[in-house]
């Protein structure tokens, strides 16, 4: 029994980061209808934020974490403004491309600055060691993530469904020209939006380097189970995200618990390809 | 700017960081990797390899992605030998660095032409092609693991250029594939794997182990993959009880369940065949678990790498692995290679050396003694030197009972050590005899 | 209060309006009737900075606001209710209302303009709760103008405010148009139903390929023999 609440316990926190991932993917693709290929990028650059600041700061990752969702808040605007926002005004077969070649362009400049080999955290960290309640074993930075992903769910939801500028979000989502014609800015709310997205996804990368190696390289796999998140929680829908990322996890885990480590992801895709196949659109999907 | 010229910018930004940051990226040993330059008479292109003054050598070696410090210093070190070899350095032992450059052909230099296969199969098979048809190298050597080997090993099967390399996958010398033009002088993963059996026998027999249970734990690629069938036959040959088999992605978000599992198995002894990022996964998860494995023999793989053991540190003591080479061997020529890296300029980021570099110096070394033998490179020739290729065991680092080759291109002489981390190196712990420290087992455990 | 003067505008570079005049005097209601593609709803994105305007002068109070943002417009005091609704259809109908005022940060003042949108069309209020697109298409055309009556504009621009509304509803929309112009509001609707529109104007013009050809008081046109053959079916 308590390898049982053990796994399911470890399965939550694995599936967080996919949640937080997944969390930033649904909120790009709800508002402004684009499939953000860069997330797992930007989830890169949270980690090697974390990294730096750890090396030459001496700074604990969860100290690193608000940097990280500031400078990914920052620079989520600037590739808005840049490219985005251009992308938009084009066809969409350019919309879909357009993250993919930002996550290239990401990827390679990663590995020239950073350089390619495995990193871990260098100095020692407040979150390490473990609690032990007897039926569970807690390890302290695998905290990190769920707590961050509960968070960053329950923000987003207040955000978007009790905010001004949240519910200006999700008015320009539903409906661009007319959200216009009430005096919102539609392009101010897929700026807000897709920065948000980038610093959910710089946060979710400074919690990641408490117990993963990072490498430029390290957004693919995390990316490629947010997208498939997305899909089983309803694409444009952060709640289902959240709550997909999470079923994965426990997937994830319990599969190879039980079953065999060797297919646990093939445990994964069944959860996904049963949840679409009762609901094609998704949990929540709209 | 309109969206289309928006478009092309970013793909071309992206191609050329690709092509800047992988591949196309061949260096001569005139200026590779770190900016150093060496003036031992190379020329820069031209020059056919079979006529004119330079041989050509290929290198294959991963310069990025996975590996790539590996790779780094293995071309690293590859350019130091070529200078001893170019050059006339009858003060030291090792082959072929007494005269300058290969004597039966007139004092000609070797020339390395260097390229990144990026651990990706496909690079590997299009650098290999190029080296030879565009480089015309006639050999090609370098860092590979046993899957990029293997595909490259169909390209000079096709070209017939000798391909002389280290990997350990049995199945490149076992008669599946035939490879005529493909030469293994270091040991495969079944000797390994029969070493790390006779070692449980001997800590058993001589320090009262009793080590009865294993557990498997291997990355589901070609190199895990070769080694669990033989884990599989030789525990059962020496009667010891596997209890949990675990195949997992090495690229994987999460090792819960893996170390989970294990940690119900509760094996006497955990055998691992991981890479560097992998295992250090492994090893958080462990320690998240509040488990440590009692006993661990690791294959080589991530165990052995620079970055791995940089991050571990002395959580790494008493973790043992195979080896080919511990840099505790005592013989002059071994010793004196230890003191030529520490001290080489080319050793951009001062490691020790450790045994994949000088398995990957001696195939280099054998190269240059077969076209030393053949007095030509031309490819027969050289194939046929490389088969009975004449030896001084005290000029070669690594101490084997000999060099034999069997049909399929495996030296069927060579053999192995385990070593055992201890205070910053590992120990070459059995053979008893070539050990330079007693076994320790079990480990103690993490601190959590 | 509204002077548009000979405009052109046009999508990409083709006009589709080419010589367009109208003038809206304060608190009347200023109806624009054409056929399908004459330029009606081209001409009223001209007017509310959606459409470029290539030619001519679009003053309003004497300002000129060619080109001016929509939340500029609502500054001054101008409402869109645009062609087919546009409802934020996932939201509740307070909800839309409230993006009505959205630039309005006063909550008293929001609350104000609720309550006069809730008082002029009741129905609303009734319906405040419920996702905006359960409604049935006449709800939702009452809420569509109640989210530009929000705005609280001097100007109230209506763009096809019947279309595909049983007549029953026609009537009872206009009713309703009848009753926001008592109000205060000065209207601009713009109809394919020339009838009824006609009847309820106080001024009206007539585009024919993206051209005002002709102009008068609602009841003027109503008896006028080309407007008669070519609109209202003789």
């Amino acid at each position: 029994m308590t390898v049982f609440l053990q796994g399911v316990y470890e399965g939550i926190i694995n599936g967080s980061i996919l949640a937080l991932i997944a969390m930033g993917i649904a909120l790009v693709w709800g508002v402004m209808n684009i499939l953000s290929f860069s997330q797992g990028e930007f989830l890169m650059l949270g980690m090697f934020v974390s990294y730096y600041a750890n090396r030459y700061l001496g700074l604990d990752p969860i100290v690193a974490m608000p940097l990280s969702a500031g400078a990914l808040f920052l620079l989520g605007i600037v590739i808005y403004k840049l490219i985005i926002s251009r992308a938009l005004r084009g066809p969409i077969l350019s919309q879909r491309l357009i993250t993919f070649a930002l996550s290239m362009v990401l990827v390679y400049s990663a590995q020239m600055f950073f350089g390619a080999e495995y990193k871990q955290l260098v100095n020692p960290v407040i979150f390490s060691g473990t609690i032990d309640l007897g039926f569970i074993t807690i390890a302290k930075q695998k905290l990190v993530p769920f707590i961050l992903a509960l968070l960053v769910a329950g923000l987003l939801f207040l955000f978007l469904n009790r905010t001004r500028m949240g519910k200006a979000i999700q008015a320009t989502s539903m409906d661009r020209y007319a959200a216009g014609l009430v005096g919102i800015n539609p392009d101010r709310s897929y700026t807000i939006a897709f920065a948000m997205a980038s610093a959910v996804a710089g946060a979710a990368g400074c919690a990641l380097t408490y117990y993963y190696y990072m490498f430029p390289n390290v957004g693919a796999t995390f990316q490629l189970w947010g997208f498939i998140a997305v899909a089983m929680g309803g694409f444009g829908s952060v709640t289902g995200a959240f709550l997909s990322g999470l079923v994965m996890g426990l997937a994830d885990t319990l599969t190879g618990l039980y079953v065999n480590t060797a297919i646990k992801y093939i445990g994964v895709c069944v959860v996904f390809l049963v949840t679409v196949s009762f609901r094609p659109k998704g949990i929540f999907g709209k | 700017m309109s969206m289309k010229k928006l478009i092309c910018l970013l793909l071309t930004a992206a191609m050329m960081f690709s092509l800047v940051a992988c591949g196309g990226n061949t260096t001569t040993n005139n200026t590779a990797g770190n900016g150093n330059t060496n003036n031992s008479g190379t020329t820069d292109e031209g020059g056919d390899a079979a006529t004119g003054d330079t041989i050509r050598i290929g290198v294959l070696t991963p310069l990025t992605g996975a590996s790539a410090q590996l790779g780094n210093q293995v071309a690293e070190i590859y350019q130091m030998v070529t200078d001893i070899i170019n050059e006339e350095h009858p003060e030291l032992t090792m082959a072929m660095a007494a005269n300058a450059g290969i004597q039966s052909m007139g004092g000609a230099k070797l020339e390395l032409v260097i390229a990144d296969h990026k651990s990706d199969a496909t690079t590997a098979v299009s650098e290999a092609r190029r080296l030879i048809s565009e480089e015309n190298v006639v050999a090609i050597c370098g860092e590979f693991t046993s899957a990029i080997a293997k595909a490259v090993a169909v390209v000079t099967e096709q070209y017939q250029v000798p391909l002389v390399a280290s990997c350990s996958a049995v199945s490149l010398t076992d008669g599946t594939n035939n490879f005529q033009w493909f030469f293994r002088y270091a040991i495969t993963d079944e000797t390994y794997i029969k070493d790390t059996f006779d070692f449980l026998n001997y800590l058993n027999e001589n320090y009262d182990a009793g080590i009865e249970t294993v557990a498997l734990f291997s990355e589901d690629s070609e190199f895990g993959a070769n080694i669990v069938p033989l884990e599989e036959k030789y525990a059962e040959e020496y009667g010891y009880e596997i209890v949990e088999t675990i195949n997992y992605s090495s690229s994987a978000t999460n090792l819960t369940s893996e170390v989970m599992r294990i940690k119900e198995a509760d094996p006497d002894v955990l055998l691992m065949s991981s890479f560097v990022s992998d295992a250090l996964l492994f090893f958080n998860t462990c320690k998240e678990q509040q488990y440590t494995p009692n006993f661990i023999i690791g294959q080589r793989g991530g165990f052995i790498q620079s970055d791995y053991l940089t991050a571990m540190g002395d959580e790494n003591n008493y973790i043992c692995t195979t080896a080919s080479w511990g840099s505790d061997i005592t013989t002059a020529v071994t010793q004196e290679l230890v003191e030529l890296w520490a001290n080489s300029e080319y050793n951009s980021e001062k490691v020790a050396l450790m045994d994949s570099h000088v398995k990957d110096v001696m195939n280099l070394l054998f190269i240059a003694m077969a076209i030393e033998q053949a007095g030509t490179t031309e490819n027969t020739a050289l194939r046929e030197a490389l088969l009975n290729l004449e030896y001084d065991m005290d000029t070669l680092m690594i101490p084997w009972s000999g060099i034999e080759f069997n049909e399929y291109g495996q030296n069927t002489k060579a053999n192995g050590f385990i070593t055992q981390y201890y205070d910053g190196a590992y120990r070459t712990v059995y053979p008893e005899a070539g050990a330079s420290m007693e076994p320790v087992y079990p480990m103690p455990e993490f601190a959590y | 209060m509204l002077k548009v003067e000979h405009v052109q505008t046009g999508y990409d570079g083709v006009p589709v309006v080419h010589d367009a005049s109208l003038q809206v005097n304060q608190g009347t209601i200023v109806a624009l009737v054409g056929s399908n593609g004459s330029g009606k709803t081209s001409l009223l994105r001209a007017i509310t900075g959606t459409l470029p305007v290539m030619r001519g002068n679009i003053t309003y109070k004497g300002q000129s606001i060619v080109g001016m943002k929509s939340y500029k417009l609502l500054d001054m005091g101008i409402s869109m209710v645009p062609e087919g609704r546009h409802l934020f259809g996932k939201m509740s109908v307070r909800d839309n209302l409230m993006m009505g005022a959205y630039t309005v940060r006063d909550k008293a003042e929001i609350e104000k303009r609720l309550r006069f949108v809730f008082q002029l069309l009741p129905r609303v209020e009734e319906r405040q709760k419920q996702q905006a697109d359960t409604l049935s298409g006449g709800e939702q055309q009452m809420v569509a103008i109640a989210r530009g009556l929000m705005a609280s504009p001097e100007l109230l621009i209506l763009d096809e405010p019947s279309l595909g509304l049983m007549p029953k509803l026609v009537t009872e929309i206009f009713e309703f148009i009848r009753r926001i112009k008592d109000a205060g509001v000065t209207i601009i609707i713009v109809e394919q139903n020339a009838m009824a529109t006609l009847e309820m104007s106080d001024y009206a013009y007539v585009m024919q390929n993206g051209e005002t050809i002709l102009e008068g008081t609602g009841q003027d046109l109503l008896a006028d023999e080309q407007v008669k053959k070519a609109y209202l079916g003789g």
